[in-house]
């Protein structure tokens, strides 16, 4: 099992040096001039020079390449050219506020789409199997932007039931202390019910709008993956013998269905805590999805770098947990990661 | 006899899957209002302060925006390029995906390591986040926007072929059509693809759909495709503030016709893939 872990490890690291590559190339390789984009439109050639000599763009790309992974090993992302502050603690200050808006979107999608995927299996070809598979449609083809546009409307402008879309709290709201850097879960640890309370409705249309989205992959992939297991022979049989389908699909379908579903949960998941720029953006969400946005508005170059990179890594440490979450469910896994590290 | 029997056989069997029916009616109606609409109506970029915010009505069927322009008729443009663009991105992802993933397979060995690897590491960012960085890069127009977000699909067709030639590779026939003296590339072109494609031409549905999505959600960003282009997104994201003031109608039409040609695109795809489970 410790084999396992540290070979696993072992190419998560290989493959996040390959990403670190593949983001130099697209940031400072391809053609496009950071420093002219960053000057403006009507800056004078010497501005450009200045700008292209302060953020070490006239040197060789070879140079350029050494600093960058020196940096990168020390955890330095570079600075921003709009703040002049640490990307890297930049960064990392609005990671809680994209984590905790994923978590419970991702929880939400899940608590939907799972029942109803699992469903869809069990009454494949039926009315409930076609309403469903719909429902996915909707979901997949469905414009993030959009959606949150028309509940922004309905619930705020006209039912007036939900704060407007400010961010994760009102202005000049006191926050509790921050521990876990979930305002919610903090609020709660410190018993600040009416802050929770607050932290809920801010939440609420936002992951509303995403969960909505995400449902889809989870509804699409619980699906197959019940109907697949449904098929296997011990699943027949033990239908054969009467064990109750309730019964069946609690204790085993579900655990034979777990491996695809979880890596789409993981993969979501994952996918959400960098991908999420369009809801941050619409809702003024505090994380680095907005942080993101307002770096390519305006064209800084390092903090678009850092983002890329922060969600490349975060892609591939998901990856990471996924096999790890396999281990606990699977035996198969672990035995057999055991075998071939002897 | 036989062409109208299986016709009428090809008949019922798409009454049957009202999923596939309706996706395929969808998209007609869409590319036929794309081609014929736009000879009636105003020119979508015609400004008339005088009319702006003009609620829907029989002479604006959508309204008009804050220009005075008529939302109907940018919609129809819109349409045609989104769908257009849409389809060429998954088209050229399959296309590129496809050679890719035949070299791949065929070939194997070194080379089939290297396109493994290479493909893992742009699957380590989310599609819409390495269009939307690619696009910040090498700048705005419809094109680049469109190799941007073909470049995050292509992947999916180098793996889905690459798996699929792995299992045909090891089938009789491929034996017997080496054997008959066809070369590696004949073999790989005219054996092994024609019986390896089906999947990645499911996939192309799907990814035809995530593309129009992609394509609109990063213009209404602001990245991409910019105003005054008649564009679903664009069209949305001009909107948006209106909103706040009462004119709800801006946004209203564009983005349910992201979903909408969006969702064509889906059904197909879904009603395809449930096929082949």
């Amino acid at each position: 099992m410790w084999g396992f872990l540290v070979r696993r490890l072992t190419t998560a690291f290989l493959v996040i040096v390959g990403v670190a590559v593949v983001v130099f190339f697209v940031i400072r390789v391809l053609p496009g001039d950071g420093a002219a984009l960053r000057a403006g439109p009507y800056a004078s050639a010497e501005r450009v020079a200045q700008i292209r000599k302060d953020y070490g763009l006239d040197k060789s790309l070879f140079s350029q390449f050494c600093v960058y992974i020196k940096d990168l090993s020390h955890g330095r992302l570079g600075t921003s050219m709009r703040t002049g502050k640490n990307v890297t603690g930049e960064l990392f200050e609005r990671l809680p506020a994209s984590l905790e808006l994923a978590f419970y979107s991702v929880l939400l999608a899940s608590i939907i789409g799972l029942p109803l995927g699992a469903l869809a299996a069990i009454k494949r070809g039926k009315v409930a199997d076609q309403m469903v598979r719909f429902f996915a449609v909707i979901g997949s083809s469905m414009a993030l932007f959009w959606l949150g546009i028309l509940l922004i409307y309905l619930f705020f402008y006209i039912l007036g039931w939900s704060p407007g879309p400010v961010g994760r709290m009102s202005v000049g709201q006191t926050l509790p202390p921050s521990t876990t850097g979930f305002i919610t879960i903090d609020a709660l640890i410190h018993g600040q019910f009416a802050v929770l309370g607050e932290a809920i409705k801010y939440l609420a249309l936002p992951v509303v709008t995403l969960s909505f989205v995400l449902s889809a992959p989870i509804i699409k992939i619980t699906r197959i993956a019940v109907l697949n297991t449904l098929n296997m022979e011990h699943i027949r049989t033990a239908k054969s013998i009467g064990v109750s389908s309730i019964d069946l699909i609690w204790r085993d379908v579900f655990r034979n269905a777990a491996i695809p579903i979880v890596t789409t949960i993981g993969i979501v998941f994952g996918y959400m805590l960098g991908g999420n720029v369009i809801v941050e953006f619409l809702f003024a969400w505090p994380g680095v999805g907005r942080y993101a946005y307002t770096a390519i508005q305006n064209s800084d170059i390092d903090a678009i770098q850092g983002f890329v990179l922060l969600v490349g890594i975060i892609y591939v440490l998901m990856n990471v947990v996924i096999d790890f979450v396999y281990m606990f469910i699977d035996p198969r896994v672990r035995l057999g990661s055991d075998q071939d590290s002897k | 006899m036989k062409a109208r029997e299986s016709r009428k056989l090809a008949f019922a069997k798409l009454r049957a899957q009202p999923f596939l029916l309706a996706g395929v009616f969808i998209l007609a109606l869409f590319m036929l209002s794309a081609i014929i609409l736009p000879f009636f109506l105003r020119d979508p970029l015609s400004t008339d302060v005088l009319i702006a915010f003009h609620p829907p009505s029989f002479s604006y069927l959508f309204g008009t925006d804050k220009f005075g322009r008529d939302i109907f008729s940018r919609c129809v443009s819109a349409a045609r390029m989104d769908i257009a663009v849409g389809l060429s991105i998954a088209f050229s992802a399959m296309f590129f995906g496809v050679i890719i993933g035949l070299t791949a397979g065929v070939v194997g060995g070194r080379v089939d390591e290297t396109i493994m690897r290479f493909t893992d590491l742009v699957l380590a960012f989310p599609g819409f986040v390495l269009a939307l960085v690619l696009v910040a890069v090498i700048g705005d127009s419809v094109f680049k926007v469109g190799i941007a977000v073909t470049i995050g699909f292509i992947p999916y067709f180098v793996r889905l072929i690459r798996a699929e030639v792995l299992l045909q590779r090891e089938l009789d026939y491929v034996d017997a059509a080496k054997l008959v003296g066809n070369g590696p590339v004949r073999l790989a072109l005219f054996h092994i693809l024609p019986n390896a494609i089906g999947s990645s031409v499911v996939q192309a549905t799907l990814v035809a759909g995530w593309s129009i999505n992609t394509v609109a959600g990063l213009a209404f960003l602001g990245v991409g495709i910019r105003p005054p282009t008649a564009e679903w997104g664009v069209m949305v994201a001009e909107g948006a503030n209106d909103i706040a003031t009462g004119f709800w109608w801006t946004s209203l039409a564009p983005g349910f016709l992201i979903v909408v040609a969006s969702m064509a695109f889906h059904l197909i795809g879904d009603q395809l893939s449930e096929e082949t489970i």
